[in-house]
């Protein structure tokens, strides 16, 4: 009973993370209705920033948080600007091969600039780890954990509380009556996407002291943040933080009872089996919306 | 679609031109391995990526994950040969009958699947492919590989020099070009060019949309499984990491994208400007500057999406035919005038 | 009877778009369907012509059972359609268009060409053959819809408002254009909102009110009777 209480744990601690990756992915689905296939060489930028700042000023990856998180925002503008803008309207397939090319210069990028090595952040924490009850708690998992939550509630408070949230619920919602009402969607798709590259960023920080960074460390994160985002439901942010929760153990426990290596064929399995019974998301509303 | 047939001999010309010119690179080729290299890459490429536009630019239905019957095609070729010793020529058959199956199965289950959710879906099932051929090691050998053993002969399908191989690319890129033109002016062509538009539509004009879908499917993966087994006997080793890459599967996309989607040309075209610059940079920089000659790619494709989003080769075409038009329009004037 | 709706009922989550409609077209006939907006008229041709299928009730085409026959079946099997909202395959020409409808009949790609030629100079497209279908005007881009139906050769045609949105001359050639298909034998059931049209084409007029089946008969004398008046006139219309 112990064993399957810790492998919850580690499971529902480590969905904490993938549910941060994937509320990115969703938010800019829901609002732009791109699906964005180089959200994980996103993720993969943000832990090497959080290396560089750790290597090159000695900060800690918690602390650089203020630092990533404003750098993800702009870089999430600056793609949002340059590739996704003009294809906002193009045919889906236009679209997926515009990201898909993206994904491919990012990882490849960052193999020229930083070789194939895997690099980690060492901390005094990194494997520090809390026993209640005879339960251990690994500590950057449990701050993660923590994060993804505060992350929902954050951005959740965001879209329904301020202008700018509202404005960009309303977009994802009805993106025509949205602009007959004065909204400036261009700037709400500029936004959005940078916002959604931010969680990423936040993602990317906490997930540094716990794991590696290697270029082509996107794929394995985005084809997971895939997952949970068509488990939760394009598109809507609760359904992603769940869904990534609903992962995180599914993985835990196919890693336990089969063997690690068809953790990947157990999601994927399941995938296949939501895309093909039910593609709007378990816990989905049809459509986009945020 | 321009099933007209113009029997002239300026269109006998031109097939001699183009034939003249591969029998100039094949024995050009004889002499610079490099070279041959490139040309066993171009020719194997448009083949694969002619046979990927059957789905992923008639139909319309982007596919990702392609590399999964690539790799089926590569594993029961060499597996059959190894084990049991059946020559690849009739393995690249199996693989292809194998990847009809899968394709049946796959194209049937994604069959409600629209733009992104399709590529999602074909690319988890070829991760899944991949982690199994990396796993179900008794067979496959897993992540280590399987070598193929250098016998050159006709019969194996391993030729001595890259001649042989040359042409058997070759023969592989006319077959599927045969194929897709013969689809492309025939019913087929234009059932899945009116599915790829409009599936209502489609289906008030008689057209079983399933069906035609899945057909297509179930072609494109037979070819692309060939393509996999020509693949395997020339690089003469075998592993889950390259037999099920992304990077082929996005490749594939990619030149058929950047020459023009669901164009009978565009793949030849994409895969011709393509591969050489690929192939330059990875030897260039291969060893300097890792991932540079994949990251040009990624450019070149976002930039295609971005400037000509029909492909290159409709592009230059309908320049040139706009160019025509209007010098036609000057004579008419000009005759009108007089 | 070419087409016979028995008792068909729809409804989607609770909401009752059709209840309980019986309708008989005989072969030959022009049958008018008219009714407010969200009446169900399409619902209506929808559900015959395959694309949903009824809650109860039967759908018959040539005195055979086809309730929920799907839509390239019924195509086949003679029943042609065009759509509220037209759909060409925009970057097709308009050409192609036809073809891919010919296409079902089969034969050669030679003899389909010039069959789905033949079908444009009858509906007066032949000009724009090369054109791409989406540059189309509205009232050309009707027409196209009415040429890939005639190419399946049908018993029956379903046009849904293929007036609408059209000038008078326009609406005046497509008049013409649906006489010419009559007279090829075709029988015709037509949704229409323009009601003089209806009044010179129909020769039988079936009006729809929230779902159901309010009365039919000739067209003068439906649009006398006070049930169809009344249930205009709560929309907002006024009659001839």
């Amino acid at each position: 009973m112990q064993l399957i209480i810790q492998i919850a744990i580690s499971g529902l601690l480590m969905g904490g993370i993938y549910s941060m990756v994937s509320m990115g992915l969703s938010l800019i689905y829901g609002v732009t209705g791109i699906v964005n296939f180089a959200h994980g060489e996103f993720l993969m930028v943000a832990m090497f920033l959080t290396w560089g700042l750790n290597s090159l000023l000695g900060l800690d990856p918690y602390i650089s948080v203020i630092l990533v998180v404003p750098l993800m925002f702009l870089i999430g503008m600056l793609v949002e600007k340059t590739v996704i803008e003009p294809i906002i309207k193009a045919p889906h397939s236009m679209q997926i091969m515009a990201t898909a090319g993206l994904s491919t210069v990012l990882a490849n990028g960052a193999l020229m600039l930083m070789s194939a090595n895997y690099r980690s952040v060492i901390t005094g924490y990194s494997s520090k780890t809390l026993n209640m009850a005879g339960i251990m708690f690994n500590v950057p998992k449990l701050v993660g954990f923590f994060a993804a939550v505060a992350l929902t509630v954050l951005l959740a408070l965001f879209l329904k509380r301020t202008y700018t949230g509202r404005a960009i619920t309303a977009t994802a919602q009805d993106m025509k009556a949205a602009q007959l009402m004065g909204i400036n969607i261009k700037r709400i798709y500029l936004i959005a996407f940078g916002l959604g590259t931010a969680c990423v960023g936040v993602a990317g920080v906490v997930l540094m002291p716990m794991y590696y960074v290697f270029p082509s460390l996107g794929t394995y994160f985005c084809t997971t943040a895939f997952v949970i985002v068509v488990l939760g439901g394009m598109g809507n942010i609760y359904g992603a933080f769940v869904g990534g929760l609903v992962i995180g153990m599914v993985e835990a426990f196919s890693g336990y009872l089969l063997a690690p290596v068809y953790k990947e064929v157990v999601y994927f399995v399941i995938f296949i089996i939501i895309l093909i019974v039910k593609p709007s998301g378990i816990l989905g509303r049809s459509g986009r919306a945020a | 679609m321009d099933g007209k047939k113009t029997k002239s001999p300026k269109f006998l010309i031109k097939y001699l031109v183009v034939a003249g010119a591969v029998c100039f690179a094949i024995a050009y080729g004889n002499t610079n391995a490099f070279f041959a290299h490139n040309l066993v890459l171009i020719f194997l490429y448009m083949g694969l990526s002619q046979a990927w536009n059957i789905i992923g630019g008639y139909a319309g239905q982007l596919s990702l994950g392609h590399v999964a019957f690539f790799g089926i095609g590569s594993y029961t070729s060499t597996l059959l040969y190894l084990n049991y010793g059946i020559t690849p020529w009739i393995g690249a058959l199996v693989g292809a009958a194998l990847a009809a199956v899968v394709a049946y199965g796959l194209g049937w289950a994604t069959l409600r699947l629209k733009g992104a959710y399709f590529t999602l879906a074909t690319i988890a099932f070829a991760e899944v492919l991949r982690i199994l051929a990396t796993n179900f090691s008794g067979i496959t050998k897993g992540a280590q590989g399987v070598g193929i053993p250098f016998r050159p002969e006709l019969g194996n399908m391993i030729f001595r020099g890259k001649t042989g191989y040359v042409i058997l690319a070759l023969g592989f890129a006319v077959i599927v070009y045969l194929v897709c033109r013969y689809m492309d002016r025939t019913r087929l062509g234009y059932y899945l060019a009116a599915i790829r538009e409009d599936e209502t539509t489609s289906a008030s004009m008689g057209i079983n949309v399933a069906n035609n879908k899945v057909l297509a499917m179930v072609l494109s993966a037979v070819f692309t499984a060939i393509g996999g087994t020509v693949y395997a006997q020339y690089i003469l080793f075998i592993e889950p990491a390259s037999e099920f890459s992304y990077s082929v599967s996005l490749n594939m996309a990619l030149f058929a994208i950047f020459g023009g989607l669901g164009s009978l040309y565009g793949p030849i075209v994409g895969a011709a400007i393509l591969i050489p610059i690929q192939e330059y940079l990875r030897v260039t920089f291969g060893g300097s500057l890792p991932g540079l000659h994949l990251a040009m790619f990624g450019l070149v494709l976002i930039i295609t999406v971005l400037l000509m989003p029909k492909g290159v080769f409709p592009t230059i075409q309908g320049f040139v035919q706009g160019r025509i038009a209007r010098s036609q329009k000057k004579k008419l004037r000009g005759e009108g005038s007089q | 009877m070419i087409l016979e709706a028995i008792g068909v009922s729809k409804s989607f989550l609770g909401l009752q778009a059709l209840s309980n409609v019986d309708i008989q077209i005989a072969e030959g006939e022009i049958v008018g369907l008219i009714g407010p907006n969200g009446a169900g008229k399409t619902t209506l041709f929808n559900v015959i012509s395959g694309y949903l299928k009824p809650t109860t009730g039967d759908v018959l085409f040539a005195g055979d059972k086809v309730t929920g026959t799907r839509p390239h079946r019924m195509a086949h099997m003679g029943m042609a359609r065009t759509f509220q909202i037209v759909k060409p395959l925009a970057n097709m020409t308009v050409l192609e268009n036809v073809m891919v409808a010919q296409f079902m009949k089969g034969g050669r790609t030679k003899e389909v060409r010039e069959l789905a030629e033949h079908v444009l100079q009858q509906v007066g497209l032949y000009e724009q053959r090369n054109q791409t279908a989406g540059t189309l005007t509205l009232a050309g881009r009707k027409r196209l819809e009415v040429a890939r139906a005639l190419a399946i050769k049908p018993r029956l045609i379903l046009l849904d408002e293929v007036m609408a949105g059209l000038n008078a001359t326009e609406v005046q050639q497509t008049i013409d254009l649906i006489h010419l298909v009559h007279k090829q034998g075709i029988t015709i059931f037509i949704i229409e909102h323009i009601m003089h049209v209806i009044m010179s084409l129909s020769h039988r007029v079936i009006i729809l009110n929230q779902g159901e089946k309010l009365c039919e008969g000739r067209p003068e004398e439906v649009i006398n009777d006070q049930r169809v008046i009344d249930a205009y006139l709560g929309e907002g219309f006024s009659l001839a």
